[in-house]
């Protein structure tokens, strides 16, 4: 009898562990939500109710079709018992999860990095509806769709229309050379029935003659002197670079059509002589939610996935990151010094001053030439705060001018902006 | 033998590269020498350390002179309501100009200009909107759990740690509170301890 009693206790909690699989595991029956005809005015004013309760309430932690911080909400009325219970969870979670209840034993092997925040002011009906609006997420917006796809279309014909110009100046070239052997070879037989004897030259003849021969050559050496001297004269200036980038990423996209600040990225632009290109965690401030992108769909954001060693389907950083190997555009040579703060936080120049309209820049590009003289010729021209800013109360002979009204504007070259030291040094 | 049609081919053809510039291609560089760089710049590649970056962290365990620690981990937020406070006094005029510009540029993208969770990502539906700063809970939310959620996000959230300093982060949090209604300037908060002010209205 009592050789018995262990055996037949480990026996009974392996019964135990088993059925709470077995429980934790299937799913409940779950219970009803109604659904919400296209007509049905009452049903669409709670999935109205709904949705303003998710968007303030839920939407910070979840979406309703994948995992974010915390699981996909639609469907949810599959894996609970009843609604009463999904309530006491959504009151007051850590009691919930120390009721015993065999569901509470699902969410807590569920790995829960953050645990659900208690909203203990949603009343039943409350919830009721927000169930409602993640049942029926597009009861009485059927238009929304439509426009959606049409803005998607137009964005993604650009980069074709390069190759639509350069075939149709290929089929006029193929067109005129047609016509041109159709006319001579009529102008030959008008010829000889007129009794003419046409002697047959060839057209590689015809062509290539002494005169074209020396105009080719003209041009030819025109070329190669504008190649030489140019490139000379450039001393290796960029403007207009555009290299390919390890991710394709759309200045257009992100501070035109979303409106992200500069600066959110670009951290160091105020503080620091760098702009600064940011790193992966900026990037997921906005990534782990945005999985997929309107031109590229996923490839792109799975880079920065790659790079950044996360895990979109576990919700997690899974690998040590990886360096993003983004190629410089703007390279200034080693003997000029070059300060960002300087301009944009005490000079309050504008980014687009120096990079053009990033804002509608597909790929990014160098837009200004970045020379001497076309910093010179700034410094020449922009006035200094002189007023705004007491740094420059100091400049009493400046000061004494503006007050006489001698002088109407201090510009940087009046502050020594043009003086060789500034820059190279 | 070199015939007079291939050196005007050759010239031809080495003249025509000047008319091929690519984007691709920062362009030609005939004397180098000062322009390109000989120390290792910000950003660039690094053959000397075992990551390849020339940006490091400082060594571990070394605190730069004048760096704000933060005591708390991830898992603390509770713990932050009461061990953290403003230890700041700025002035109104601080927290309406650089607070404002700082909360512009990180915050309301998002949280909206308002602080109602109505910015221009919620508002054309590319990322789900944040809770109201204007309504409970946020609106009596204690001082050091706003300063834990900049930390280390929460929620859709992310940590805003590396854009914002220590002073940053409590001039955007002050400038929240004038969102709310609340005055966080110098002459309020000096009066009483931060936690409770937000419980005086």
């Amino acid at each position: 009898m009592h050789s018995c009693n262990p055996i037949r206790k480990i026996l009974s909690l392996i019964a135990l562990v088993l059925l709470l699989t077995v429980t934790s595991n299937s799913v409940y029956a779950g219970f009803a939500v109604p659904d919400v005809a296209a007509g049905d005015a009452a049903g669409i004013q709670n999935v109205g109710e709904g949705k303003a309760l998710f968007k303030a309430n839920c939407a910070a932690c979840h979406a309703i079709d994948k995992k974010v911080v915390g699981p996909a909400l639609g469907g949810i009325w599959d894996k609970w018992e009843n609604e009463a219970k999904l309530t006491d969870w959504i009151h007051n979670p850590s009691k919930f999860l120390e009721s015993g209840d065999p569901y509470a034993q699902v969410l807590k092997s569920n790995d829960i990095e953050s645990p659900m925040t208690p909203f203990p002011q949603l009343t039943t009906d409350q919830i009721n509806d927000i169930l409602v609006y993640l049942k029926n997420p597009n009861a009485g917006e059927a238009a929304a769709p439509a426009a959606a796809t049409a803005t998607t279309a137009g964005a993604s014909d650009e980069g074709s229309s390069n190759w639509y110009l350069w075939a149709l100046i290929i089929f006029l070239l193929t067109l005129a050379g047609l016509l041109w052997s159709v006319t001579s070879k009529l102008d030959k037989v008008v010829r000889e029935k007129e009794g003419e004897v046409v002697e047959d030259v060839p057209l590689s003849k015809k062509i290539f003659n002494k005169n074209t021969l020396l105009v080719l050559l003209l041009i030819g050496s025109i070329l190669l002197v504008v190649n030489i001297f140019g490139g000379a004269i450039d001393l290796g200036r960029s403007q207009g670079y555009a290299p390919d980038q390890p991710i394709r990423f759309s200045h257009a996209l992100h501070v035109g059509q979303n409106q992200i600040e500069c600066q959110y990225c670009h951290v160091g632009v105020e503080k620091s002589r760098h702009a600064s290109i940011p790193g992966t965690q900026i990037c997921m401030n906005c990534h782990k939610y945005v999985q997929e992108g309107p031109k590229y769909g996923k490839d792109e954001i799975a880079k920065i996935y790659e790079y950044s060693g996360w895990d979109p389907d576990k919700s997690k950083f899974v690998r040590e990151p990886k360096n993003i190997e983004w190629v410089k555009i703007h390279n200034l040579p080693d003997h000029v010094y070059f300060n960002h703060s300087q301009h944009v936080k005490v000079g309050g120049i504008k980014c687009q001053t120096c990079h053009g309209k990033v804002e509608e820049y597909e790929v990014m590009k160098q837009f200004a030439p970045l020379s001497m003289g076309w910093c010179i010729n700034c410094h020449r021209q922009t006035e200094v705060k002189f007023a705004e800013n007491k740094y420059y109360s100091v400049f009493q002979k400046y000061q004494d001018e503006l007050k006489k009204g001698t002088k109407s504007k201090i510009t940087v070259e009046d502050i020594g902006g043009t003086d060789c030291q500034k820059c190279h040094y | 033998m070199l015939n007079k049609y291939h050196i005007i081919l050759l010239v031809l053809v080495f003249g025509l590269t000047a008319c091929i510039r690519s984007e691709k291609k920062p362009g030609r560089e005939y004397m180098p020498d000062m322009a390109e760089h000989i120390a290792y710049e910000a950003g660039s590649p690094n053959p000397i350390f075992k990551d390849g970056k020339t940006d490091q962290l400082p060594p571990e365990g070394s605190v730069a002179r004048g760096k704000y620690i933060y005591p708390l981990s991830d898992s603390d937020y509770e713990k932050s309501a009461t061990l953290i406070t403003n230890p700041f006094n700025f002035s109104k005029e601080e927290i309406s100009g650089e607070g404002k510009h700082l909360y512009t540029i990180n915050c309301a993208i998002c949280h909206g200009d308002k602080g109602d969770g109505q910015g221009h990502l919620p508002e054309i539906n590319k990322f789900p909107p944040p809770p109201s700063y204007l309504n409970e809970p946020l609106l009596s939310l204690p001082d050091g759990k706003r300063y834990h959620t900049v930390m280390y996000g929460k929620g859709m959230m992310g940590s805003y740690a590396s854009q914002l300093d220590h002073r940053e982060r409590w001039l955007v949090l002050s400038y929240v509170k004038t969102l709310q209604g609340k005055d966080a300037s110098a002459a309020t908060t000096a009066s009483a301890p931060a936690t409770d002010s937000t419980k005086t209205k």
